[in-house]
């Protein structure tokens, strides 16, 4: 009786055990699909912020602007009052 | 015990019927065990059946089981792989959640760091601005001031340039009376040579009176002895003249064999002459010897006397000297001294018997001239020899008289040397005397002008400082001048104001004046007209005492209106005095100014003539346009007095008048002009502003 409740319930909780790992395979599935949805839209991000052109664009202006304010601030007085 | 056995006893039925109890039981049992033995038998046919069963069965469990355990293995594989899965997924959502964060965070610091690259960009470029902002403005600012200090320096190239042509002037003044001090210090030392010179001079000239005091005694010893020879000469000639006379006797016994003689003798005459020739040359050098000799001898003579001198002056330090050195040395020297005065004695005796010897030479050269003499006379027998003879004896005696004429020339000559040379020391001692005394009046002159010098210099030092706080003192009357330039206009708008608002006063009070006269009249006519009527009725006696107290009422109003009148007539005689007065105010005012411009023209002429250098301008002196004050009441005059021009080195006061009219107007041109000049000069550096400092009204001219 016992095995046969066992077995039943073995049977049943194999059933379940198939429901559930259905069930789990779906969500799994689901999952995954979100999971790989996030994964490319990271992906779009990473390459979007990498391939961003605006920080590197700021970043030379700001390098030139630095550059000229840098040779500006080098420029000595003596040459101003050569001027 | 009993109780114990009552216990026991129990206890014992107790056992009995747990025995009976369990024998029935096992009894049971038995029967139980029987029918379960026969249950039993039977169930293991079944359960030998059953085993078969369970053998197949369990041969079908095994593999089922197998199978499940395969199943099993592969659910718990996937279900393994699905907590994995799980796990990864769960990861995998984690990571993500984490880049997602992650990727916001990033976007944010993204953005941050773009903002704050804008911010540093748009900092920089604000710099950057700022910074050419700034050193354009710097530019600007030190052009500014280059332009400044180069606008200073040409000031002060046209400063040091003045200041350069006044050291100029300065230095050649300087030079100018360095020449006259270099003239004077050479005029005192030409004075001083001449001094010197004419010392030594004078000094020369005493060596020469002492030299011709001893050559006139020396040519008084040769005169005596010329004296000497003349007479000898003398003597021989009245011997010739008597034996000339005895000749003569003979001579004319004689005179036929002259001219046979004559030719004779003109040969020996030549012969003669030739050998008398030679015999002067050599008398002349004999006599030259002679008075070489005497030179000698006289020197001789004159060192036999210094050595006489000496021996006495030994003789005198031996006799001082005996105490003191040796005798032997005295002695020795006094020996030497002796062997050299015997020496010299011996010298002396040699050359006085040299000269006797030449003595004797000549003696026995006019025997052999008279021997010869003798012989022509014997050649020529007479009057050759006679005329020899006389014309020997006349050259002898033209040439002993010329001699005496040479030696009273000479003793003349010496004469007039001494004569000349006394005039020469009392000229010498004269000029000596007046050179002292040109020598005094010089330094007296060096003396005053060293004191006219330190005087004119102390002038000088004392006229620059007067001209310096003249300077000053124009500058600030100007700086006041100016000050009240620029009041002045305000006083006068304000008192012209206060003019106009008194003549508005005035006029407003005189139209009242008048306004109240044609009440006070109407009044008064209608107060006449009320009395007449009122008078006229007899009826109304009641109404002419209220008339009356009317008309009293109203003679008070008069006199109140009259009282008023007279208020305001004397207010309006005060507002007219003090209009009187505030133009008067005015005119002064306007004077003030006219004269406080003047007063600028005439300080910034002072002033642009005090800025030339001071030398070339010694001698001259300010005219002064304006008139003193002390001259306002006796009239106005253009010029001051010559007499203030003429006074050099004094300082005068002068209180101009500064409500005189007198002025030109092209002064005030020339003032603006040059204040615009020290503005325009003086724009930038305040520092400079201290020459416009303010000026009192009193001048100081020199």
């Amino acid at each position: 009786m016992a095995e046969s409740e066992s077995q039943e319930g073995n049977y049943y909780n194999w059933g379940k055990m198939v429901e559930n790992i259905k069930t789990d395979m779906e969500e799994l599935l689901e999952e995954m699909e979100k999971l790989t949805v996030r994964a490319t839209w990271m992906t779009f991000d990473y390459t979007a912020i990498q391939t961003n052109p605006d920080l590197s664009n700021a970043m030379q202006h700001s390098e030139d602007v630095f550059l000229m304010c840098k040779e500006q601030m080098e420029k000595k007085w003596q040459e101003v009052l050569l001027e | 015990m009993n109780e114990l056995f009552s216990k026991l006893y129990k206890e014992a039925e107790k056992i009995k019927q747990w025995k009976l109890t369990v024998e029935t039981e096992l009894n049971q049992k038995e029967r139980k065990l029987q029918e379960n033995k026969k249950t039993i038998e039977a169930q293991n046919k079944a359960i030998q059946e059953l085993q078969f069963e369970n053998e197949n069965l369990h041969l079908k469990l095994e593999d089922e089981i197998c199978e499940n355990k395969d199943l099993l293995k592969e659910a718990a594989a996937s279900r393994h792989l699905c907590n994995l899965l799980k796990e990864t997924c769960t990861r995998f959502t984690e990571k993500t959640s984490k880049h997602e964060q992650e990727k916001a965070e990033t976007i944010q610091l993204y953005e941050e760091l773009h903002s704050n690259i804008e911010r540093m960009t748009a900092a920089f470029e604000e710099l950057r601005v700022q910074a050419e902002n700034d050193r354009s403005e710097m530019s600007f600012k030190l052009k500014e001031e280059a332009e400044k200090v180069d606008k200073f320096e040409k000031e002060c190239k046209l400063e040091v340039s003045q200041k350069e042509k006044q050291i100029s002037a300065l230095t050649i003044e300087r030079d100018e009376k360095d020449d006259v001090i270099k003239d004077i210090k050479a005029q005192l030392q030409t004075s001083q040579n001449k001094i010197a010179d004419l010392m030594e001079a004078k000094l020369h000239h005493e060596e020469m009176l002492k030299e011709s005091q001893v050559s006139k005694e020396h040519l008084r010893a040769e005169l005596e002895e010329a004296k000497m020879s003349l007479q000898k000469a003398e003597v021989t000639q009245k011997n010739l003249e008597t034996e000339l006379q005895t000749r003569v006797k003979t001579l004319i016994q004689v005179t036929g064999e002259k001219e046979e003689q004559e030719e004779e003798c003109k040969k020996m005459k030549a012969l003669l002459a030739a050998l008398t020739e030679e015999f002067e040359t050599s008398v002349a050098n004999l006599k030259s010897l002679l008075q070489e000799e005497q030179n000698r001898l006289k020197k001789y003579e004159d060192d036999s006397k210094l050595l006489t001198l000496e021996l006495q002056k030994k003789s005198a330090e031996l006799e001082m000297t005996k105490v003191k050195c040796d005798k032997e040395v005295q002695l020795e020297e006094l020996s030497e001294t002796l062997k050299e005065f015997q020496d010299l004695k011996a010298q002396l005796t040699s050359t006085a018997e040299k000269e006797q010897d030449y003595l004797k030479q000549l003696v026995t050269l006019k025997t052999d001239l008279e021997q010869e003499a003798l012989r022509n006379e014997q050649l020529t027998v007479y009057l050759s020899k006679l005329s020899l003879e006389k014309e020997q004896t006349a050259q002898e005696k033209n040439a002993v008289a010329a001699e005496v004429k040479k030696l009273q020339e000479q003793q003349e000559d010496s004469k007039k040397k001494e004569e000349n040379t006394k005039q020469l020391v009392e000229n010498l001692e004269e000029a000596n005397s007046q050179l002292r005394n040109e020598l005094e009046s010089l330094k007296q002159k060096m003396a005053k002008t060293g004191e006219e010098m330190r005087s004119a210099l102390d002038e000088r030092e004392e006229n620059m400082n007067n001209l310096k706080k003249q300077v000053e003192n124009k500058t600030k009357c100007i700086e006041e001048l100016q000050q009240e330039n620029k009041v002045l206009p305000k006083k006068l708008t304000a008192e012209s104001k206060k003019s106009n608002t008194y003549e508005g006063k005035v006029n407003k009070l005189q139209i009242e004046m008048e306004k109240m006269n044609k009440q006070h009249k109407e009044a008064a006519d209608i107060y006449q007209k009320d009395i007449e009527t009122r008078k006229g009725n007899e009826n109304k006696l009641r109404e002419e005492n209220e008339y009356d107290k009317m008309v009293e009422e109203k003679d008070a109003e008069l006199k109140v209106y009259k009282m008023k009148q007279q208020k305001q007539f004397s207010s309006a005689r005060a507002l007219e005095n003090e209009l009187s007065s505030l133009k008067s105010e005015l005119a002064s005012l306007k004077e003030q100014l006219k004269a406080e411009i003047e007063e600028k023209e005439n300080l910034v002429k002072e002033h642009s003539h005090s800025m030339i250098p001071e030398s070339e301008k010694k001698h001259k002196t300010y005219a002064i346009k304006t008139p003193p004050m002390d001259k306002m009441h006796s009239g106005r005059s253009t010029n001051l007095p010559s007499e203030q021009s003429s006074r050099k080195k004094q300082k005068v006061l002068v209180q101009l008048d500064t409500q005189s009219d007198s002025s030109e107007h092209t002064d005030l041109l020339s003032i603006v002009s040059e204040e615009e000049m020290f503005k325009n000069l003086y724009k930038d550096f305040p520092q400079a502003s201290r020459l416009h400092s303010p000026a009192p009204k009193k001048l100081h001219p020199v």
